[in-house]
């Protein structure tokens, strides 16, 4: 059985005729707990906590999700894990996450980073079925912790997908989030990172490949709210066949952010004239010492570099491939794990085959 | 040594808070009905097309919800608003026939004085009706039509029919609607094919009673291959109680022509300013919009173009002052709806000692509309306190061969341009003044010389504070 809500996707509401200010948000039942995923952790390193025992006034999820939504997500959720990394613990390796259901797939992860500690979480969605998947992953980054929460969506081209990730900054601590959502028909995701603390940290860094008649619905939004914070949401997109996009990205600076600093910035790369791209980069500003900028662009590739790289002896295929691939590298390159960067790009690789054999 | 804060001065409204006796020969009654409707309509002799244009409209009016975005608009109460005031005097084409407490505001406000030096006709609106209008007589000669919108509904009515409100329909939002049914004043200038205005037209646009609407209209069709600059200022007194301005500008730039349209807006701070403009750029025709808000308690302003043939260009270039008490939410809206269309936005905001300001856009890029470029930057400065300022862009594009470019900067004067220039000998104040006249500097060169004098006075600037 499916729920389906609609939620607010900007903190500030703008124009109505552009429809931008919400989205239906398509919840899925799961079955019976899933068991079936492989979850690695660093050896001598126990993380794992009652899922209940979390801090949830942390929980920040509720900028994007509705209280009907977290009642849904809260009761069904078919996989709950509550990883914490101890205090002044460094993990020598990610802990890695990898799931692969047949069926529909709710999970619902917190991960706590304990005072100066530092860790990297890698969680994979693969699917070769269609399936339907709801997430949300909960992070609190205590006093000087580093937290690094890598997410890679690869799921059947016809799956369902919405995903929910918020994250707590107490002072010093550094949270970073990459997410590359490269499969599913659908994908509506959100993240949120509310810096609290003095001199934390906040960088969001989103890749993002529509084919065919995907949808995709993103909305992010890092607060400011602690002295001397640094943000960073960094996007690169590739845009092709009928794909649909809209990515909302917000700068907050609240006020009593004094010295702070933030800056978003946004690429597309659109390679159908068939394409929709909406792009929503809001900054909003209550406090007079800060710097805040954003910077958005959209195009196909230029003229004059598609002939430089034709003239190297490239197809046009391959010099597009070559580009998206390029714009990719600046987010993929911060991945620690060779085998998701290569399952990433395999799939703009496919994609691109896939165009060509269009093209043909 | 504690770091003392930049100070810029609120503008200087002496002039404009001048009040005169509300000595008017008829006020409708307070508040929106059909009644009120049809009495504006009475008193205009309009044709019945207008009346039911009215009737219409506030039908609209009645039906649509207030925006659930922007500023709550809760202060305003339309039952405690007179929709109409006509002052007491017809329109005159001299002032030396202008009442002498009506022609005394406008001298103040420096517009007989510029018409000799430096206009080719102005119009001059008190309340809800034009009090005088004129025009330089080659103008005439060469076919251009610059008059009330009163005459023009009567006079132009093949042209006026067609066009009244066809591209800023009632239907838009709640004060269109309330536009449509109350509308009174305004100005209506026709350009013939290939006549080229090189001497600004203005129209300025005064309100004197105390809680009172003012609802001109200004419609303006530029003909092929036809040039004008039209010059729109307001303002009006302080007063405890609320004022409401929701004016409608329609622009018609056909194929070849360019028309600029300047407006300095300096409503009181009782003022609640929801104006609409809309343009129609034909094919090679360029629309430039130059705002500058400095005024009113609330506005929302969202000059918009729509790029509709081949080739056509829209430029906005708009600043906004927000002072202590104001919520200025401007920006502009432009649809390219052809190919090899352009437009270029430029934005910059001061918010100060509490006041917001709210930069809000959308550019959209129609599938038609392939090889279309789109460029919009946006800069606010924030001085002092519990101030606010917010930038809420839409960028909509549905065609690969298109290049949108956007950027955005917040932030206050930068310590160290202050020092560099320090560096150079200025003076901590002076190297501070230059910082804030050149980030208004992109605004200004875009007006004539003497609304680029008038728009620094505006700005006055008194500044302190150290760096160390």
């Amino acid at each position: 059985m499916a729920l389906t809500i609609k939620e607010k996707r900007l903190p500030v509401f703008t124009w109505n005729r552009q429809n931008v200010n919400e989205a239906d948000l398509i919840l899925n039942e799961s079955k019976e707990s899933l068991n079936d995923f492989v979850f690695v952790i660093p050896k001598n390193l126990d993380c794992t906590a009652n899922f209940d025992a979390f801090d949830f006034s942390k929980d920040v999820s509720d900028v994007f999700l509705s209280k009907q939504a977290k009642k849904f997500i809260d009761q069904n959720a078919n996989v709950k894990r509550y990883i914490k990394i101890p205090k002044n613990y460094t993990a020598s390796e990610p802990i890695k996450i990898s799931f692969n259901p047949n069926d529909n797939l709710n999970d619902d992860i917190l991960i706590e980073a304990e005072e100066n500690s530092r860790a990297v979480v890698i969680i994979e969605y693969n699917s070769a079925k269609q399936i339907a998947h709801s997430g949300r992953t909960r992070i609190y980054a205590h006093k000087n912790a580093h937290i690094e929460l890598i997410k890679s969506q690869l799921l059947n081209e016809q799956s369902n997908h919405n995903d929910t990730i918020s994250a707590f900054a107490d002072d010093e601590a550094n949270v970073k989030i990459v997410l590359a959502e490269m499969g599913a028909a659908s994908v509506f995701l959100s993240c949120s990172i509310v810096l609290n603390g003095q001199n934390s940290k906040g960088d969001l860094q989103l890749v993002y490949l529509g084919t065919d008649d995907h949808s995709i619905d993103i909305s992010a939004k890092l607060t400011q709210r602690g002295k001397k914070t640094k943000s960073l949401i960094c996007a690169k997109g590739i845009l092709m066949d009928n794909a649909k996009k809209i990515l909302r990205n917000t700068l907050d600076f609240v006020s009593g952010c004094k010295g702070s600093a933030g800056r978003e910035e946004e690429n597309v790369l659109m390679l159908s004239d068939k394409a929709k791209n909406i792009s929503v980069p809001v900054l909003l500003c209550g406090e007079e010492d800060v710097e805040g900028e954003h910077a958005a662009s959209s195009g196909k590739p230029a003229e004059a570099v598609m002939f430089y790289l034709m003239s190297r002896g490239l197809s046009e295929s391959d010099a597009q491939k070559l580009l998206a691939k390029g714009a990719f590298s600046v987010v993929l390159k911060t991945i620690p794990d060779e085998s998701i960067k290569n399952k990433i790009l395999n799939f703009v690789e496919k994609a691109f085959e896939n165009l060509q054999k269009e093209k043909n | 040594m504690e770091k003392r804060k930049t100070v810029i001065d609120d503008i200087d409204r002496k002039v404009y808070d001048i009040s005169d006796i509300d000595d008017n020969s008829y006020k409708a009654q307070k508040g929106l009905t059909e009644s009120v409707v049809r009495e504006i309509s009475k008193l205009k002799l309009e044709p019945e097309w207008m009346l039911n244009h009215r009737l219409k409209s506030l039908e609209i009016y009645n039906r649509l919800k207030l925006p659930n975005w922007g500023s709550s608009l809760h202060e305003l109460d339309m039952d405690q608003i007179v929709t109409y005031v006509k002052p007491n005097t017809n329109m005159k084409s001299n002032w030396d026939e202008v009442p002498d407490n009506i022609k005394s505001t406008f001298e103040r406000l420096g517009i007989p004085k510029a018409e000799r030096d430096y206009l080719a006709g102005v119009g001059a609106q008190y309340d809800s009706e034009v009090v005088y209008h004129n025009m330089k007589q080659e103008l005439l000669a060469q076919g251009v039509i610059y008059t009330d919108m009163e005459t023009a509904v009567r006079e132009y009515e093949d042209i006026v029919k067609d066009l009244f409100m066809k591209l800023v329909p009632p239907q838009d939002h709640k004060f269109v609607a309330l536009h449509g049914a109350v509308w009174s004043g305004g100005s209506f200038v026709y350009v013939p094919a290939g006549v080229k205005v090189s001497i600004p037209i203005q129209s300025y646009f005064r309100m004197n009673a105390p809680g009172s609407g003012q609802f001109e209209h200004t419609l303006i069709v530029v003909e092929k291959g036809a040039s004008l600059h039209f010059i729109e200022g307001c303002s009006a007194p302080k007063y405890n109680v609320l004022n409401l301005h929701a004016g409608c500008v329609e622009l018609y730039v056909k194929e070849g022509a360019t028309l600029r349209y300047s407006t300095i807006e300096n409503w009181s701070k009782n003022m609640l300013n929801l104006n609409t403009k809309r343009a129609l750029v034909e094919k090679g025709g360029t629309i430039e919009w130059v705002s500058g808000t400095f005024g009113s308690h609330i506005t929302m302003l969202y000059p918009s173009s729509i790029l509709k043939g081949e080739g056509a260009k829209s430029e906005f270039t708009g600043i906004s002052f927000a002072s202590k008490g104001q919520y200025l939410d401007t920006g502009t809206k432009v649809v390219h709806a052809a190919k090899n269309t352009f437009s270029s936005i430029k934005s910059r905001s001061i918010s100060k000692d509490g006041g917001a300001s709210v930069y809000r856009s959308s550019v959209n890029i129609l599938p038609a509309a392939v090889k279309s470029k789109s460029s919009v930057i946006c800069e606010s400065l924030m001085i002092g306190d519990n101030c606010r300022s917010d930038t809420i862009p839409v960028m909509k594009i549905e065609n690969d061969e298109a290049d949108i470019g956007h950027e955005a900067k917040i932030g206050r004067i930068s310590d160290f341009a202050v020092f560099y220039l320090m560096t150079r000998g200025l003076s901590e104040e002076e190297a501070k003044a230059m910082i804030v006249r050149g980030f208004v500097e992109p605004i200004t060169k875009e007006l004539p010389l003497e609304y680029a004098v008038e728009m620094n006075r505006l700005i006055n600037l008194e500044l302190e504070g150290t760096i160390g």
